[in-house]
């Protein structure tokens, strides 16, 4: 067997190998939605319409889930922003220390953290309110810390010449900072709107007395079964779209910084 | 492959803010709206206690119809459940029910916005029929 041969043999295995795990990984959301389109054995839209006009609370989650995610995701971005910058480029005493703290919390689980959270937002009388669902997940350690391994890569002598110019650290920001991270912007929004957008436990604890403002994640389980697979495929489309519309930007900030 | 994504996604949000709108109006206005009929009875001349079935109430000459409710996802689901009975004709606004109707609870009086069937599934508007026509 000629070298050739073996290289050609070898690339159409591992095209094999990969393209099976990918089938894998993609046969349950391509049979959810491809499912969603057959009602009694035929190719149509009734499990759509069932969906949105016969549970037509559906989409009242469906907003929840939205307006949490989009709220957490913008809201995350603008308090970790700053966060990120400071443990990156000002030099303090502690500065290390606090920055560990930060990555000992983020490797805690939810479930570490339920009952303290729980206890806090029942002090602050937030349980049962949209503000349970949504601030304490504003607070994310990993935001920081992705924007902190951007920011040290950002030359020195860039930040000082624009505070020269400017005397602002609003300037520095915008003319130097974010056009340098705006990758890790787009990569970050994109992780925060999916895990946001995924939320059940705290759904189920912060909030267990308002049914009302569950997300979708949590009341997905309750739809009809003549609607389950249009339910589970538009649950599932803005964060595919989201992917799909963004992959470049997620994929440079994954493999740039090697995460 | 992106602009492909990019008018679906533009579509998808269409459909979804129109039946965020319209879709509880379309629910409610798309299935027949039935109202029950009022549970009327009479004492015949042998003594005999006969239900007395609306008029609108009783359709294609044979059948009347219960409402069966379930809790659903959004409301409450209201199916019809088909009956065969006998009847007579009693006065201008009512028949009355010869065959045995021990077994069937209360039927609808009027359906509007549809045809009645087995299985069909109604809204249940307020209010009954039948009893102002009899007092």
């Amino acid at each position: 067997m000629t070298y050739s041969m073996k290289k050609k043999i070898s690339g159409a295995l591992r095209i094999i190998i990969i393209g099976i795990l990918a089938l894998m990984f993609a046969y349950p959301v391509i049979m959810t939605a491809a499912r969603s389109f057959i009602y009694d054995g035929k190719l149509s839209l009734t499990s759509y319409w069932r969906l949105f006009v016969f549970n037509f609370t559906y989409l009242d989650y469906f907003w929840n889930s939205v307006i949490y995610a989009t709220l957490i995701t913008v809201v995350c971005i603008i308090i970790s922003f700053p966060l990120g910058f400071l443990f990156a480029k000002i030099k303090f005493k502690g500065r290390e220390l606090i920055f560990f703290i930060y990555i000992l919390v983020m490797m805690l689980p939810f479930q570490a953290t339920s009952l303290p959270n729980y206890i806090q937002l029942r002090d602050f009388g937030m349980l049962n309110t949209r503000l349970a669902l949504t601030v304490p997940m504003m607070f994310s350690p990993f935001a920081v810390f992705l924007f902190r391994q951007y920011m040290k890569n950002i030359p020195n002598d860039l930040l000082d010449s624009t505070l020269l110019e400017s005397s602002s650290v609003f300037s520095i920001f915008r003319y130097a900072v974010i056009p340098q991270v705006k990758p890790a912007i787009a990569a970050l929004s994109i992780l925060i709107f999916c895990e946001s957008w995924n939320i059940v436990e705290q759904a189920l604890i912060f909030s267990m007395d308002n049914t009302d403002i569950y997300p979708l994640s949590v009341m997905l389980s309750n739809i009809p079964a003549d609607a389950s697979y249009a339910g589970g495929t538009v649950y599932m489309f803005p964060v595919l779209a989201l992917f799909v519309l963004f992959r470049e930007a997620l994929e440079s900030s994954m493999e740039e910084y090697k995460l | 492959m992106k602009k492909a994504v990019v008018v679906i996604t533009v579509l998808f949000w269409a459909v979804i803010i129109f039946f965020t709108v319209m879709g509880e109006t379309i629910f409610f206005d798309w299935c027949p709206q039935v109202t029950m009929a009022s549970s009327v009875y009479t004492r015949l001349e042998d003594g005999t206690e006969a239900k007395l079935i609306p008029k609108t109430g009783l359709f294609e000459g044979k059948y009347v119809y219960t409402v069966n409710r379930m809790p659903g996802f959004s409301a409450e689901i209201c199916t019809l459940e088909r009956h065969e009975v006998t009847v007579e004709e009693y006065n201008d606004d009512f028949y009355v029910a010869t065959s045995d109707m021990s077994g069937i609870s209360r039927i609808i009086g009027l359906c509007e916005n549809g045809e009645p069937g087995d299985g069909v599934r109604v809204n249940v508007k307020e209010g009954s029929v039948g009893f102002d026509a009899y007092w």
